[in-house]
């Protein structure tokens, strides 16, 4: 029983990264319908730029970790002006965007590999202390973080989108591109914005896992592909249900990993990915922009 | 009235001119829909555009908003606006309700309203005062406010359409066929409520296919065909039934 207990909160905990990540994947594919691949960079430089901003320039720890939040945000918006929108004003396909991510990716990737090396880096949790226990099973702190807050940031993010006036203009931007200028909303700042939110939630998620597990320069990839596995399993179009995704794809993993054996866990994840394409592209949850 | 500084003519205290377009032509990729189209719209009125369907009705408004690839000249409020972009225009209170009424479905009925607010700068007071107006004018609005918009009847969602553009204190109020797949019962009240907010000084540009509705509140109307003006004339000239059926049959004067 505690075994399952165990598995269950470490399930918990990762599939709420990667429900961070599968919204971070949402929040920009509502704005602008494309597939920002290079959202697992961002969990990789949320966690590394904390690191480096600790570890190797001595700031203390929270300041550390806003401002890499910060530094990510600004790096998403910048690839926004200067990448995307040039290609968006020039008509160009989804397709070129979406590899455009994916090179914004890879650069990271090699940025960090050439600058901060290629070991893996932790810092310490959020709080000290023994794991906590519960009815026989026992959970480390860090793993309660990172459920309470990736819970608590969804819960702001639906706060942000149905109760201000800044989250309904981006949602007007995505059910109707050609209606909201005529409401006097910019667009493109929106998509803007929209970028530097998703690499926030991104670098959040990366933050929050680091201690848990590590950073190295290549996890990148991996969380691009469980966070996009998770939004599928919950529907790109809606936030919440790319949340729950990914705490159905955390739990499926973890449970594969108790009965079977680590190595299947990718091969569940892949398995359901290819479920979803075939039998219900549109995942669990009805985009706001079409419900 | 206006502040505008426009000369008044010698013979009558002529009304000041609020939107002044010279010679726009619109294309659509390479195919021209507009030629070479000019008018004006005067301060207070309501401005009717009638003509059949294709005629470029719909393609005239988005060229005033820059919504499709247009050349010409447009002053609005005595300012040239050709350069500007359609967010820029909205807050210049250039405010359309495109064809199909632009309702935002997913969001709430409070959410489009508030939205329609979005770009104000001048206060809460100004936009609350507002909003009361809109819901006097369309009290089913206030009713329906937590539903979504996408719920509501054609008429309603018409009705929250030119409530949203109101929100955004219009300075002209532009509006695409709002008749579209409403019964005419339905189309009345619309009608009504918009000769209200002519009577409270709003200036109105309304384009229809349906020319008897659109002539019971104008001031004048243009008619376009093939995306040229063909007519233009003060609407009771237009409004009898010669003149309407001299229309139809394609006779090119002036009145
Ligand atoms: N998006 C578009 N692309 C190409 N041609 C268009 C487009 N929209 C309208 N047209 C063409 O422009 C002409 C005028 O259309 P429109 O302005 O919609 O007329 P109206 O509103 O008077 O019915 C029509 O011939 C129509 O086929
Ligand atoms: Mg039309």
């Amino acid at each position: 029983m505690s075994l399952y207990l165990q598995f269950l909160a470490s399930g918990l905990s990762v599939g709420c990264i990667y429900g961070l990540v599968a919204i971070g994947f949402s929040v920009i594919f509502n704005a602008s319908g494309i597939v920002n691949f290079a959202q697992g960079a961002f969990v990789m430089l949320g966690g590394t730029l904390t690191y480096v901003l600790y570890e190797r320039a001595g700031l203390p720890i929270w300041f550390a970790i806003i401002l890499s939040i910060f530094l990510s945000a600004l790096i998403g918006m910048l690839f926004e002006v200067t990448i995307i929108r040039p290609l968006w004003k020039r008509n160009t396909s989804l397709f070129i965007m979406m590899l455009a991510t994916l090179a914004l990716g890879v650069i990271a990737e090699n940025a960090v590999l050439h600058t901060v090396g290629d070991e893996t880096h932790s810092f310490p949790p959020f709080t000290a202390g023994p794991p906590l226990q519960a009815f026989g099973a026992s959970i480390a702190r860090q793993t309660v973080w990172m459920a309470v807050l990736s819970v608590l940031i969804m819960i702001l993010l639906n706060l942000l989108y149905k109760k201000t006036l800044l989250g309904k203009a981006m949602r007007a931007c995505a059910v109707d591109r050609n209606v909201a200028p005529l409401l006097g909303i910019k667009v493109e700042r929106m998509l803007t914005y929209s970028f530097g939110l998703s690499a926030a939630l991104g670098a959040i998620a990366g933050i929050l896992i680091t201690p848990a597990q590590y950073t190295a320069y290549h996890i990148g990839l991996t969380f691009s592909v469980m966070g996009f596995i998770a939004a599928i399993i919950g529907g790109l179009g809606n936030p919440t249900g790319a949340f729950v995704g990914g705490i159905i794809l955390g739990l499926l993993q973890s449970f594969a990993i108790l009965f079977f054996d680590a190595g299947f866990k990718d091969v569940i994840a892949f398995s359901i990915l290819l479920v979803f394409l075939l039998v219900k592209p549109s995942g669990l949850f009805s985009s706001y922009v079409e419900e | 009235m206006s502040e505008t500084s426009r000369q008044q003519l010698p013979e009558t205290a002529a009304p000041s001119v609020i939107l002044d377009v010279r010679d726009l032509t619109a294309t659509y990729g390479r195919v021209e829909v507009l030629h070479s189209v000019s008018f004006h719209v005067n301060e207070g009125e309501v401005l009717v555009v009638l003509g059949p369907n294709g005629a470029g009705k719909s393609t005239l408004l988005r060229a005033l908003m820059a919504q499709v690839q247009r050349t010409g000249s447009i002053r609005f409020q005595g300012e040239p606006v050709e350069k500007r972009a359609t967010d820029q225009l909205a807050g210049a209170g250039l405010i359309m309700v495109p064809e199909g009424r632009g309702i935002l479905g997913p969001l709430s009925v409070r959410d489009n309203l508030d939205l329609g607010s979005y770009m104000r700068r001048d206060g809460r007071g100004a936009i609350n005062a507002d909003l009361d107006n809109v819901f006097t004018l369309f009290p089913r609005l206030k009713e329906r406010q937590s539903q979504r918009a996408g719920s509501l009847s054609g008429g309603e969602q018409q009705m929250l359409a030119i409530g949203r553009a109101i929100l955004g204190n219009p300075k002209l109020l532009l509006l695409d066929e709002p008749s579209l797949g409403l019964a005419p019962r339905v189309m009345d009240e619309i009608l009504q409520s918009l000769e209200m907010l002519k009577n409270r000084g709003l200036t109105i540009l309304l384009v229809e296919q349906k020319a008897p509705l659109a002539l019971k509140i104008a001031s004048r109307a243009y008619v376009l065909r093939s995306g040229h003006i063909a007519i233009e004339a003060n609407a009771v000239d237009l409004a009898s039934e010669e003149a309407l059926a001299k229309l139809y049959l394609g006779a090119h004067d002036h009145g």
